[in-house]
């Protein structure tokens, strides 16, 4: 028996409410906000690389810039996000009524927030904000390498924000181990919420050992000493890579959940090889992928390169169970080319070039070469961006009338996935010449070395990308404004979700269907027919 | 049962595992530790929920509970933290800001989380 007290209303709801779905859609939002914010930033940095000696801004500036825009994406848009999809869709999926700990949940929130609020306040301060890159590397993050409130802002700010990710992230992974509906059990959990799983066990080690250190580095800068001499800057970035590689992953995995929930639904089938994927992707990979910080420092020669070099190479066992799984579904499906579906085949040949120009930092040899040059830079944007964020797209497209009881439009959608696959490639695909070519990262100016025609091209991009990205907004206000309403199960679902409203009501659920595998609503369909 | 500690307690071990793969390489302690004691307290955390899923309430217990909307409370502890946090910059007064918020707040919750409970 249950008793409920009667919704607020939407601004005290906006703001307190603990109801998992309402704090999701928050986080979304500010997330999305960020991205906004990150995007302006990368477009200032590639105006000013567009030709050499353009000087649309200062060098203190750029630096400023590279440091906040990598800040911004990292801590405060993709992981965010991928929490945010969890947040929603964990609760639902499980069949649980709510979020296990809500008020924890509610409280990450705003740490969150107001985190991203302090690191951007930054900009307003006299020296400008933090710009030690967005990892903080000591020693340029000490007080007299990087003076003024700004770097102070965003070490505060990097700390709360992820502080409220790791609450946030350990309300998830409560919530799936421990909330489940009668009849759902381990191995009938949906794909999204087990690579929910193996994001938020990632996080529950990882995390902390940035919130301490982001303490320490805070320390450093008042009292001094903790990461000097030749040994200190080693010991900083030893802790940092502990947090910041299985970070990646947290970017990755629930995207990868998303599109093996998408291709499920829009080709009619499960999803292949169920066992192998929840084996691979959510513990396999989560395991390697936090056993293998040490590439990132392949070049102090301070780290066990042989063991680093063999985890970093055991993830493309993962990787590729994952791609076949993925496949394996789409394989003879009664295809429908929505566009999420569209979206989910983008991510995955998108990341495929991510993974594979991986191998060049994963190999010692290679990375010697590559370490520091726009190679590494063209790599992670094509994870993060052209990965991460197609598939978040996909996850986007495919749940958002179970969020709004609306559609977003097609074809706009469509237009948008067009414009950003081209100017995702015109922009990060030249960086591997560039790279290959001696462009090194973090630079505000150069002469031509036969670079100004790939940058050129990859400003271009960065514009098309922005294009993209206004397409969508105008996708949603236009979906909002004149909604085309959605029905509880529009593509026809393969999991919980869809057994309930479009938006669902607070409590979740009003009946549950049985649980009988890890697809019930298409057992139910069949069962139906 | 749950059985939601398996999953801790499986993956804590594979990341043990992931770290004893370091001994063949002469390791270096510092990153056996890191990974191995990670491992651990993943275990640990397991075994945790393992207890506490033996110590639970049966369902219909725990389901006589009051679904709250909001928590106003929970937000002002939120905020107090980040002012206290912040303090650090910005000085002593934010910082005692920062404290007295918190302190309101987490008695709200602890009033709020009592009377769920009664």
């Amino acid at each position: 028996m249950s008793a409920t007290l009667p919704a607020p209303a939407p601004l005290v709801d906006s703001l307190i409410s603990v109801d998992h779905k309402s704090i999701a859609r928050r986080l979304l939002a500010f997330s999305l906000l960020f991205f906004l914010g990150g995007g302006v930033m990368a477009l200032l940095m590639r105006t000013e690389l567009a030709e050499p000696g353009l000087q649309v801004v200062s060098t203190e500036t750029y630096n400023a810039l590279f440091t906040m825009h990598g800040s911004t994406m990292i801590y405060l848009v993709i992981t965010p996000l991928a929490l945010a999809l969890g947040l929603y869709m964990v609760p639902l999926q499980v069949g649980a009524k709510s979020v296990a700990w809500p008020r924890v949940a509610l409280a990450g929130l705003w740490l969150f927030v107001l985190g991203g609020i302090i690191m951007q306040s930054g900009w307003l301060t006299v020296g400008g904000p933090g710009r030690a890159t967005w990892i903080g590397v000591a020693p340029l993050s000490e007080l007299q390498r990087t003076p003024g409130s700004g770097q102070d802002f965003w070490i505060v700010g990097v700390l709360l924000a992820t502080l409220g990710e790791w609450l946030i992230g350990m309300c998830v992974l409560t919530t799936a181990l421990r909330r489940r509906a009668p009849g759902m059990t381990l191995m009938r959990m949906p794909p999204f919420t087990w690579t929910m799983i193996g994001t938020t066990l990632m996080m529950i080690f990882a995390f902390p050992v940035l919130i301490v250190l982001m303490a320490l580095l805070f320390y450093d800068r008042r009292h001094c000493c903790l990461f000097d001499g030749a040994q200190g800057p080693l010991t900083y970035q030893e802790l940092f890579w502990f947090y910041g590689h299985p970070v990646v992953y947290v970017m990755f995995f629930p995207f990868v959940g998303a599109v093996a929930e998408v291709f499920s639904a829009f080709s009619g089938r499960r999803l292949f090889g169920y066992t192998f994927f929840v084996a691979s992707t959510a513990l396999l990979f989560a395991a390697l992928s936090s056993s293998v910080w040490g590439h990132h420092m392949f070049t102090s020669g301070r780290v066990n390169t042989k063991y680093f070099a063999l985890t970093s190479h055991g993830i493309i066992l993962a990787a590729g169970l994952e791609y076949f799984d993925l496949i394996g579904t789409l394989w003879r499906g009664r295809l429908r080319m929505n566009v999420a579906l569209l979206f989910g085949i983008v991510f995955l040949l998108q990341f495929l070039i991510g993974g594979l120009s991986g191998i060049w930092v994963a190999s010692p040899t290679l990375d010697f070469n590559a370490n520091n040059s726009y190679v590494v830079v063209g790599h992670f944007h094509y994870t993060l961006f052209a990965g991460s964020v197609f598939g978040a797209f996909a996850g986007i497209f495919y749940w958002f009338p179970k969020w709004t009881g609306a559609f977003l439009r097609e074809g706009l959608g469509k237009l948008q996935l067009a414009i950003m696959f081209v100017g995702t490639n015109m922009t990060f695909a030249p960086m591997f010449p560039l790279g290959e070519r001696g462009m090194t990262r973090r630079i505000a100016n150069y002469s031509d070395h036969g670079w100004e025609t790939l940058n050129t091209i990859a400003t271009i991009g960065s514009y098309l990308i922005a294009l993209g990205v206004l397409v969508f907004l105008i996708n949603l206000y236009v979906s909002l404004r004149r909604r085309r309403v959605a029905g509880p199960d529009p593509w026809e679902g393969p999991s919980l979700e869809w057994a309930t409203t479009s938006p669902p009501p607070p409590h979740n659920f009003d009946v549950l269907p049985p649980v009988r595998s890890f697809a019930p609503m298409m057992d139910a369909r069949e069962a139906a027919s | 049962m749950r059985r939601g500690w398996i999953v801790l307690a499986g993956w804590g071990a594979l990341i043990v595992a992931s770290a004893a793969v370091q001994v063949i390489f002469s390791p270096r302690a510092v990153e056996l530790a890191m990974l191995g004691g990670s491992g651990a307290i993943v275990i640990a955390a397991g075994l945790a929920a393992l207890i506490s899923e033996r110590r639970r309430r049966p369902r219909g217990m725990r389901e006589r509970e009051v679904l709250r909307w909001t928590s106003a409370s929970t937000v002002a502890l939120a905020v107090g933290i980040s002012l206290f946090v912040l303090g650090w910059e910005v000085g002593a007064w934010c910082l005692g800001i920062g404290a007295g918020l918190a302190a309101v707040g987490l008695f709200g919750v602890v009033r709020e989380v009592r009377a769920e409970r009664s």
